[in-house]
């Protein structure tokens, strides 16, 4: 899984949002806004270009005092949502 | 070839073409500049009638009739083509960095003013965009020295709206019908403000006034069967400047301009959501919301939206004002953050709606002296000689922490009350609510 091309992160009056502003995103019409974490692997995401559920709840494991278990139910919780809305693919 | 300089919102541009050409800009007229007092230049653009180079289409813009192809030639510099009725007027090639740019006029099309103003919105809008400046998709009108620019898609009614001021509201004038300019400002006191801009592009109204005017607000029109008007803070404002603002948000750095003037705008500027009929109400009550200038009234505005953010289980951060004289709290460098009280106890310092002579509602940052079953007293500031009363459900929130400069945090309750001045008010800068940073006390960390 990657993020598709065209989405960025911004930083919008001290909240983490995900905006379409790229050629093939410029329709996507809507700012989506994150949480902490999901800002977090988000970002880890960028880095990463190609993503599974698995790595980035390593990731997240490696940062954060969570259990693998929780980590990845958390991670797959988000990227289903980025899913439905269609900013990663 | 003859070259002419021009001079919109303070940034001055140059067109190079044929006399035919530059006596048609009737429009530019107002702003054209003496070549002598122009030092720099945002852009230069050179009209020629000449074949355009061939690009590659990237994406395309359509709207009533009009659309502009927007490709890259194949050393990979910016075109646009410009339709007028499914046939091409013009073509803009720009150099990377948008400072030079050449407009081919189409010979066989004899629209050459429509791929000039087109052109130079262009031009404009991009290399201006990393300049804290926008061109604006708005009609705007000049109210007491403040400008305000109505917002909306297509069609929905902004220039009507702007119609309804002139006529309902005295002294409102129009300043432009589509496409003011907005430009960022810092003030003396580091506080940002922004300015609003007539141009030579007014759509289909011929207003091209060379006026600036401090930026009163911004109100987003959507059209209902009723009127009702609402402000928008944070990410609400900034997603209702959004459709607004011209640019060509695939290149970075212009996307990066671009959003540093918006998200200055949504915390600086009050930004409204208004849904509306095309009514004289609708203009008197658009006009007595975001035109009344009292400090108090802004404040009183700004504090109900953060008592519903509160209210929401939101906790609130907000910087203090320096005129407030607070034993421990100073102004200008501390914020407090308040949340939704649980229960109250004397000492606690809160956030209360109370009722001042004239019968009229203010809000103050007091500490509570005492506790009655439903009543609340809270001590006033010792000049003022106040004591306030106030009914338990008054109380929208209680300072759970007063942040330092250097994020430094004191709790206000672990703090001895008996100082000499006991007291303290929180005299909120008018717009410096959208800067709050609030997090959701519940949300994930």
């Amino acid at each position: 899984m990657k993020i598709k091309n065209g989405f960025v992160l911004r930083d919008v009056c001290g909240e983490q949002v995900i905006m379409g502003e790229g050629i093939g995103a410029l329709d996507f019409g809507r700012l989506l806004c994150l949480n902490e974490t999901a800002a977090w692997l988000w970002k880890k995401a960028e880095i990463l270009e190609e993503f599974t559920v698995d790595s980035l709840a390593d990731a997240l494991c490696a940062e954060y005092e969570v259990g693998m278990e929780q980590a990845k139910i958390d991670v797959a919780a988000i990227v289903a949502e980025w899913q439905k809305v269609k900013v990663v693919e | 070839m003859d070259k002419k300089f021009f001079c919109v919102a303070g940034h001055a541009f140059a067109v190079e073409a044929d006399e035919k050409t530059l006596s048609q800009m009737e429009n530019y007229a107002p702003f054209v500049v003496n070549p002598d007092k122009v030092g720099n230049v945002v852009f230069s653009l050179v009209v020629q009638n000449e074949t355009a180079p061939e690009y590659t289409e990237e994406t395309r813009q359509e709207d009533e009739g009009q659309s502009i192809i927007c490709g890259r030639t194949a050393e990979g510099e910016p075109v646009f083509d410009f339709f007028l009725f499914e046939k091409s007027t013009g073509v803009l090639v720009s150099s990377k960095d948008y400072k030079d740019a050449h407009l081919f006029l189409n010979p066989e099309n004899g629209a050459s003013s429509f791929a000039l103003n087109n052109s130079l919105m262009v031009m404009y809008a991009l290399s201006t965009a990393t300049l804290e400046t926008a061109l604006f998709h708005a009609a705007a009108v000049r109210y007491k020295e403040r400008g305000y620019l109505f917002l909306g898609k297509s069609g929905t009614g902004k220039s009507t709206h702007a119609r309804l001021w002139l006529k309902y509201n005295e002294g409102a004038e129009l300043f432009n019908d589509d496409n003011p300019v907005v430009r960022l400002f810092k003030s003396d006191n580091g506080k940002m403000f922004a300015k609003a801009y007539g141009s030579p592009w007014s759509g289909k109204t011929s207003c091209y006034k060379n006026v600036g005017v401090r930026l009163g607000g911004l109100v987003f029109l959507s059209q209902a069967p009723f009127n009702k008007i609402s402000p928008l803070s944070g990410v609400s404002a900034y997603a209702a400047l959004l459709p607004s603002i011209s640019g060509m948000r695939w290149d970075k750095k212009i996307a990066d301009g671009l959003h540093r003037t918006q998200n200055e705008l949504a915390a600086n500027v009050h930004v409204w959501h208004l849904e509306c009929l095309p009514d004289e109400a609708a203009a008197k009550l658009c006009c007595k919301s975001v035109a009344c200038q009292t400090i108090q009234k802004d404040d009183s505005l700004i504090l109900a939206e953060a008592v519903r953010l509160i209210g929401e289980g939101v906790s609130v951060t907000f910087p203090v004002n320096g005129r407030s004289m607070l034993p421990f709290i100073v102004g200008g460098r501390d914020s407090v953050i308040l949340e939704k009280p649980e229960s109250l106890q004397v000492g606690d310092v809160v956030l209360a709606c109370v009722t001042g002579r004239n019968d009229e509602k203010s809000y103050v940052v007091h500490r509570i002296v005492s506790l009655k079953n439903d009543l609340v007293t809270l001590m006033g500031d010792g000049n003022l000689a106040l004591r306030e009363r106030c009914r338990h459900s008054d109380v929208c929130a209680k300072v759970v922490c007063v942040v330092g400069p250097k994020g430094k945090r004191y709790l206000p309750g672990a703090l001895c009350y008996r100082v000499a001045a006991k007291i303290w008010y929180i005299l909120l800068p008018a717009r410096r609510y959208l800067l709050w940073i609030y997090r959701k006390v519940n949300g994930e960390n």
